[in-house]
This record gives structure tokens, sequence and C-alpha cells, in this order.
């Protein structure tokens, strides 16, 4: 079959004028290492088309090499920017397979530090995507508050980026002394920062018109092109996999599903900073229900798992992340397929960027949010 | 006259100043704050206690590692980082011991971390029996040249000392540690 | 498949290097090893040598019941990442010898390779000398001589190990060890079956399996012609569909009503050891009206696999399916831009095939690389601009 040639990505138009424009690899509003080339009739962008593979490090041929236990450290380089995410996945995707039980109080820190991500992962976009759009002074508080996140991370995990957090059966330590009363004057100080966040954007007139009415895809859209997270809620359907497809205790906890109608790079904005909040009530009712017990199962030495598959998917900040691992009943997975939701949502770039202005293209990407670790596996 | 309203409207909008007012409220707020930000070289902030640092060797009271030379944190690093060899001792050098009281039966004469590779994931410090691995507080390790990345057994064995001497302090409650650094800064510029 | 099992054995420098069917080289030069120690340390201590033994046949029997050749077929496959491992070439020769006759070797390299972990009681050196990855072997009066994996350096190993011990360096062994080996397996195979101790069987944990729910029962039913089985393990649904029906089955998901599966998580394909047809691609389709998952598989031949693409049904299956012919070399009929995603154009080969070695594929040099750049025609150049 023929397939395509280097530089083959798009060509040029028929008419005068148009143009194509190579954006990235080292561009600062990719995030990453994303090369889009782009079509363009004056200031009007007609078709994109994205190269990645630039960060590719073959993860899913290393898991089927690994034994599942080994695999975990290897997730954090995912999504790097929320790592504990990946780990949970992969951790439930094995505990699920190999069908142990995790402790209760493990379960319950596991939701702590998978909210504690979103907020750590909301934040840099917030901070990156204001950024991009030109509002310098958001980027710095931002990272400020992320970095108490960061803070929690390492007081009871050890790392802050790539945290390694979780272990198949549980956790690797009890929380330490102190870290709930941390975790709680965190709890505390934030809403009043997310208020100064509100204030610094939601009404600000520069802001709304950079993002009122920018990359609008529509709620079948969001179907068709299989958009999950912040995306297709601020489509207006409320998929979220904590509550359509529970797992640890978010069946237990009380939240919404923050929705908004419009589509748009606004609607995603609202959407993650009312996630934020929800993440913030979902962490106070975990510090208030923390059961006391063991922090981790019984996990037999040798991990073999029976022969078959399973597709285990969680709510990471940018959508529905999932593993595919199928098992011939060896040590290690014969297969292990990632569904990234970066990958995919990136995918929709043509559909949400067709017919914008060519300034609007750093908005629309920011609006994804993307990590190329993820992207590229 | 539609017209007109909504550019009345849109007019009254564009004067408005109450958003831009909040933004500036938020910068003039923390105009008056103190930085949280720590001066680096001059200033270093610490560490949680928990803080995955260099792999060390925790010396017993002679000195001596506590590794029995079994393996499992070779077998399950997941990327082949450490390098161990074992040396069984012999009925004869058992005897002539030097610390009869010393439970291990065997010599660890190589004992090797390539830092270039190891990833800090602490899989080797869970699964060893004898808690002869330690994940000490040092993160900074200046080397010229790759040969110095990876650290013998004797450097390690330093490390963990250092790391000893840390959870002693700590165990005595000299110093403390606290998860959040600055939920509020705390110190004066 | 047979043809790039040859082209790799033969480019793969290392004597363990094709990741597919090793059961041939590699447990040949295991057993040949095994002899070989065996001979030297007769008079290995027996009590770990016995524990080994041990070891291994309570792993074996779980695996008794099936029939040889699957067997080998499965031994074959999960030693395959372990093979690959660094310092492997040094373990596979370093294995202590069990005090075992010969016999069904390669099956019981699967459990050799997990045994260690199960039986070795960490606060006993001398049981713990199985290791695979520990450069250490046992000889005669118990002293271990270092061996190194080849990521240290050896100059230094030798020089460090002291003058007045027994070292025992294995380095020289690995080439010699072919024919005896064949020769041993040869009689293996066509002999009767030899008479295993009977021993309990252990327990084998198994998937839990549930009825297919209602709604994939009637599916099949309705489609009993296209549909080649359906299943529920974990608790998700699973239909297999012939290669023939796979398109038409999916609209049919899709568009029902009483199905509605209008979103695809995933689709991916995967290729694999020891199963038949090796080939598969899987979908993993979730329906947003009714909130549930299905899983949607279609089997497919090693060579030249092919498949109707989805990509008209769900637009997300465009780069999905990229990413299958990409990594697996599964084509998809009907998609309008099947290049590669991941990998640069000029890649040769299909990384997540089960016969693409997991390292030292070919040395990837400069020259090489710019040899098949040039091949490759440049379609945008970059030509200087004229202000005329
Ligand atoms: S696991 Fe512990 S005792 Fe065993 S070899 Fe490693 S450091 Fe030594
Ligand atoms: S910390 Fe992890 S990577 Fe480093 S030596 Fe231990 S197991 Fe290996």
């Amino acid at each position: 079959m023929e397939t395509g040639t280097v530089g083959a990505f798009l060509e040029p138009g028929e008419k005068e004028g148009d143009f194509i424009l190579n954006m990235g690899p080292q561009h600062p509003a990719t995030h990453g290492v994303l090369r889009v080339i782009l079509r363009t009739e004056g200031e009007n962008v007609v078709d994109c088309d994205s190269d990645i593979g630039y960060l590719h490090r073959g993860q899913e041929k290393t898991a089927e090499n690994l034994p599942y236990v080994e695999f975990t450290p290897y997730t954090d380089r995912l999504d790097y920017i929320a790592a504990p995410a990946m780990n949970l996945t992969w951790v439930e995707a094995c505990e699920r397979l190999l069908q142990l039980e995790v402790p209760e109080r493990a379960k319950y820190i596991r939701v702590i530090i998978a909210e504690l991500t979103r907020l750590a992962s909301h934040l840099l976009w917030l901070g990156t995507h204001a950024m991009d759009i030109g509002a310098l002074t958001l980027f710095l508080y931002c990272f400020r508050e992320r970095e108490m996140v960061l803070d929690l991370f390492e007081g009871f995990g050890g790392a802050r980026l790539t945290t390694h957090i979780f272990r198949v059966g549980g956790l690797p330590n009890d929380l330490p002394k102190g870290w709930l009363e941390d975790l709680e004057a965190f709890l505390d100080l934030f809403p009043s920062r997310l208020s100064d966040y509100h204030k610094l954007l939601t009404k600000n007139r520069i802001w709304l018109r950079r993002t009122k009415g920018i990359g609008v895809v529509t709620a079948d859209e969001c179907v068709d092109w299989g958009l999950s997270g912040p995306l297709i809620r601020g489509s207006g359907i409320a998929l979220d996999l904590r509550r359509k497809q529970p797992y640890e205790i978010y069946d237990r906890l009380d939240f919404d599903i923050p929705t908004q109608e419009e589509g748009d790079v606004y609607a995603r904005y609202l959407v993650r900073m009312e996630e934020m909040n929800q993440s913030l009530r979902i962490l106070r009712q975990c510090v208030d229900q923390l059961p006391s017990g063991p922090f981790i199962g019984k996990v037999p030495k040798r991990l073999k798992a029976p022969k078959g598959e399973l597709y285990h998917a969680t709510e990471s900040p940018r959508g529905e992340f999932g593993f595919y691992i199928y098992s011939d009943g060896g040590t290690q997975p014969a297969r292990v397929k990632i569904r990234a939701p970066s990958f995919i949502n990136l995918q929709a770039l043509p559909v949400l960027i067709r017919g914008a202005l060519l300034a609007d293209v750093v908005a629309v990407i920011g609006s994804i949010d993307i990590v190329l670790g993820e992207v590229d596996r | 006259m539609s017209k007109l309203k909504e550019f009345l409207s849109k007019a009254v909008a564009m004067a408005d100043p109450s958003d831009l007012v909040a933004g500036a409220s938020v910068t003039i707020k923390y105009f008056f704050s103190h930085p949280v930000t720590v001066m680096y070289p001059f200033e270093k902030r610490e560490f949680s206690s928990c803080a995955k640092g260099v792999l060390a060797l925790i010396p017993d009271k002679y000195g001596d590692d506590l590794c029995i030379g079994c393996m499992q944190c070779v077998k399950i690093c997941p990327v082949d980082c450490l390098t161990v060899e074992m040396r069984k001792l012999s009925k004869e050098e058992l005897l002539g011991r030097k610390f009869e009281e010393k439970k291990k039966k065997a010599l660890i004469p190589t004992f090797e971390v390539d830092l270039q590779r190891c990833m800090l994931c602490s899989l080797c410090v869970e699964i060893c029996p004898t808690d002869a691995l330690e994940m000490s507080q040092t993160v900074t390790l200046i080397m010229t040249n790759r040969e110095d990345q990876v650290l013998d057994r004797m450097r390690m064995l330093e490390l963990g000392k250092d790391t000893q001497r840390y959870r002693n302090r700590l165990a005595a409650g000299e110093i403390e540690c606290e998860a959040i650094q600055c939920p509020e800064p705390k110190h004066k510029d | 498949m047979a043809e790039t099992h040859d082209k790799e054995a033969g480019a793969s420098v290392e004597p363990d290097g094709p990741t597919e069917l090793p059961q041939e080289p590699s447990a040949g030069s295991n057993s040949a090893s095994q002899e070989e120690v065996g001979g030297e340390s007769l008079d290995t201590n027996s009590a770990s040598a016995s524990e080994m033994a041990g070891g291994m046949s309570a792993i074996k029997g779980e695996e008794e019941v099936t029939p040889e050749g699957e067997q080998t077929g499965s031994a074959g496959n999960e030693s395959v990442p372990v093979e690959a491992k660094p310092g492997e070439e040094a373990s596979t020769k370093e294995t202590v010898a069990p005090e075992e006759p010969p016999k069904a070797q390669a099956q019981e390299k699967s459990a050799e390779e997990a045994s260690p972990k199960g039986t070795v009681a960490p606060e006993e050196p001398p049981k713990a000398l199985p290791q695979e990855k520990s450069a250490e072997e046992a000889s005669p009066k118990g002293t271990i001589a270092p061996e190194e994996p080849p990521k240290a350096l050896p100059q230094e190993k030798s020089a460090e190990a002291e003058p007045g011990e027994e070292v025992v360096v294995l380095e020289e062994r690995k080439p010699s060890a072919k024919p005896p080996v064949s020769a041993s397996k040869m009689p293996r195979k066509t002999a009767a079956p030899r008479k295993r101790p009977v021993r309990r069987p252990k327990k084998v944990v198994k998937a839990p399996e549930k009825e297919p729910s209602g709604f994939v029962r009637d599916v099949a039913a309705a489609h009993s012609e296209i549909v080649a089985d359906v299943y529920n393990r974990y608790g998700e649904d699973t239909i297999v569909v012939r290669s023939g029906g796979y398109h038409s089955l999916c609209r049919h998901l899709r568009d029902q009503a009483a199905l509605r599966f209008d979103y695809l998580s995933l689709l991916t394909g995967a290729h694999y050891v020891g199963t038949e047809p090796r080939c598969e691609v899987v979908l993993e389709l979730y329906s947003t009206p009714y909130n549930r998952r299905v899983r949607v598989k279609v089997l497919l031949p090693a060579e030249a696999p092919s498949v109707d693409s989805v990509a008209d049904l769900w637009p997300t299956a465009g780069w999905q399916e990229r990413e299958a012919y990409d990594m697996l070399g599964i084509h998809f009929h009907g998609h309008s831009d099947l290049r590669r995603i991941l990998l640069p154009q000029y890649w040769e080969g299909h990384p997540l095939r089960k016969d693409y070695p997991w390292r030292g594929f070919r040395e990837r040099s400069e020259e090489i690389l710019q040899e098949r750049l040039a091949k490759i025609p440049l379609e945008t150049e970059t030509k200087p601009y004229s202000f005329d």
C-alpha cells in the first residue's frame, strides 16, 4: 500500500494567497513537541494536519516486556503533568486482572491523590493557557498553588512530578504524620485563590473576546470524534467516568459534573474551573470519611494473571484514560494498549480550528489541554 | 432602534471598568505580599522526610552493609540499573570471621547503582528483605563525567550514613519536616 | 512469519536475539549450559539444587494438562520478554544446573524463569542462587564467581576478583553449546512421554466468566453467520466477529436504536504468539444513551492482515487505525489516509508485532538513515524565495 512520504502532510491550495504554515515542533504554545501544519487563506485557517511522534518511546512495547508491577513507574512518563492519574489507571487495571482486593483506606487516599492531581493538572493548564492568550500574571499565581499540591505529593510519595505514588494492591506507605493537616490547610486556602483566578479572567473583556465562540464543537461531533473530558462536557454531554462507571469510591461521594452548552474555548475554561471546585468538595468529603486500617492488601509475590483481556478506564484530568490489557496467562501482559485522551482529542483539531483565525489556533490547542508524553506514548 | 440599543449596551459594557478593576485588585493585593519564591543557590528549601533521593546502602554498626545478596532488588528493578555481586562465605571463613555475632553469610564485593538509569521508583527499596537499601535525601550529586554516575558500594554506604543520621535526628525530634513548605510565605524578604 | 524469523536469526548478533520462537536457540543454549555446569559442579550444594527442582516441578504441575505443542508455544511466548532483558545472555548460561534429567526443558523454561521468586527464601543466601538476573553461579566449594551483566565494566571486575578465590568465568561457553543440545533434544520429542511424578494439581486462577448480557446474545443470535463467539470475562462483553461481517456488524451496533454504540473508546490491533489466528483488531464501544460497553474483536491472519475501516462510522477511528497500521501493519480498507503516524514515514517494520525484536534490530547508523532518506522523494523542498 502506498504510504505517505516525508513532509507530504498538506498540499498547498489552488488559490492565490493560500499558504502552508508550519507551527512547531519548537513552538512554545504547542505545549511540547507538536507540529501542526496549517493551510491558511489569508488569516483564516482552512485545514490542518498534525505531525506527532516526536516523543514516541514505545511505552506499549515496554509494557509487554515487563512484569505488571514493574511497569507502574513507566506510566508516570505518559502524562507527566498528571502522573498519579496514570498510575491509578494502571494499578486498578492490574488489580482487576489479578483479582486483588484493595483496602478501604487505600481507596480513599487514592481518590484524594487523584483529585489533587486534577487540581495540579488544571492549574498548570490554566496558567499556560492564559499565558498563551496573553495573561501572564495568572501563570505565576497558578504555579504557586500547584507547587503546594506538588509539596503534598512529595510529602506522601517522595517525588513531585513522576511520582510512582500507587502500588498494585494499595499504597507504598501510609499518610505521614501531619499530612492531613497540611491538606486541610491547603483546602482552606485554595478557594480564595480560585476566586482570584475568576476575578482575573472570567469577566475580563480581552479574555472573553479571545475565547468566546472560538473552537466550537457540537455535542454530536464530540461523540463522533470520541472526545472526552472537559471537551465533551463543555459541549453539553455529562460524560464523566467517575459518575458513569464509578471506580474506587466515587459512587459514595457527592459531587456534580459541570457542563456547558456552548462548546467553545470559554465553555471548556468554565468547565475546568468548576471541576476544580468539585475536586475540592470531593477532597473535603474524603478527608472527613477517611477510615483507618491497612494501606496495602495482600499481594502475592509472583503476579501471574489469568488468561483474558480487559479494558479499564478512568477519568484523568484530560478525559477517558484507559488501558486495554491482554494477558496470555504469564507474568507479563501480552498486549497493552494505552487509550490516551490527548491523542484522541488532538485528532479533532481540524474540526475545532476550521475557519478560525490564525491567532486562535493557540487558544484552541491550549483548550484541548494536550500533553505530548501521552499523545506519543 | 434595536441596533442603537445594542450599540448603547455594548458601549456601556465597554465603559464599565468593573472587570479590569477586579483583576487589578488581585494583582495589587499580591503586590504588597511577601514573595513565595526561594532564592535558590543562597537559600535551599527543605525536602519532606519522605523525599526520594539517590539510592543509599544503610550501614550496620560495623559499617558493613546489611545486604545478603538475595538479588531481589536486581530482579525487580525495571531499568536494570543495579549491579550486585555476592560471594558466599565458606565454612572456614565463617568461623574465622571478625565479627562473629553477625548473621550475614555472604559478602557483597560489588554493589553499584547507575544513576543515569535509575528513576528513583523505590521498588528495590520496598522489596529488600533486610532493609539494606534506602532512598537518601541527597538529590544534587554533581559529576563531571559519566563514569562517576555509577555509584559504587562505598559511596552508597556514605550516603547511607547521612541518611541514617538524618533519620535519627528526625526520630529524636531535632528536625521537623512538613509536607507543605509554603501555604503562606513564612520567610521574610 | 517464517521469513522474518529467518531474517532476524541471521541479522541478530546475540544468541538469543530473535524474540519469536525462542525455544530452539535459547532453550538450546540454556540446556547446554546446564549440562556443562552440571558436569562441573556435580557436588554442588545439593540442598539448593533440589530446592530449585522442587520449585520447578511444583509450577510444572499447573501446566501439566495442556498438550505438548501448545505448551511449548506458551513457554516460548512467556520467555520472550525475559530473553530480551540485558544481562540475559549471562543469565541463560548461568542458571545453576538442577538435578533434573534433561527432559522437557523447553516447557520448563517458563517455570524456571518464575521459580526463583516463588521459592527463594530471602533470608538464606544459599537458596537464592538460582536467580536469573543475578550474575552469579555456584561453584563446588560454595564460592560464587561473579559474572557481569553486560552493562558493567568487565575489565574492572576481573581485576577486582581476588586471586585466592575460585573464579569460574563462563564467557566462552555459549557458542560451543549448540550441537549437543539439539542432539539431546531429538529423542525427547520422538520418545514416548515419560512418566512424571504425580503431584497435586495447583490451583489455577481463572478469569471470572459470566453469561454474556442479553443484548449481546441478541446480536449474536441475529447475526449468527458472522458472529464467531460471544463471551463475558471480567464483566466485559466481547463479540468475536468474522472479518467479512465486521463492518456491517459495527454499523448495526452503532445504528440500532436498542444498541446505539455511538462512542468509540478505543480501536487497536494486536499480534500474539501462540494463538491462531495471530492478529486481531479490537474495538471498545461505549453507548452514551445506555451507558454500557461492548468489545468487538476480529481475528486476522498474521500475513498481511487487512480489514475494513470503520472510520466512516466513527471518525475517531481515523488516527487509531493509522496507529494500528503503523505499529502492527494491519491494513484498513477504505481508510482515506493510511500513513504512519507515530513513527517516521521511512521506518521499516511494525514494532508492536511480536516478531519485531525488542532491541538490537539493526544498527541505526547515520549512513543507513541517510541512505533511506535519499530514496524518499521530498515533496516540499525548500526553495530560495525570489522577490520577482
Ligand atoms: S534486595 Fe536487599 S538484601 Fe537482597 S540483594 Fe538487594 S539490597 Fe541485598
Ligand atoms: S529506585 Fe527503581 S530504578 Fe532505581 S535502582 Fe531501585 S528499582 Fe531500579
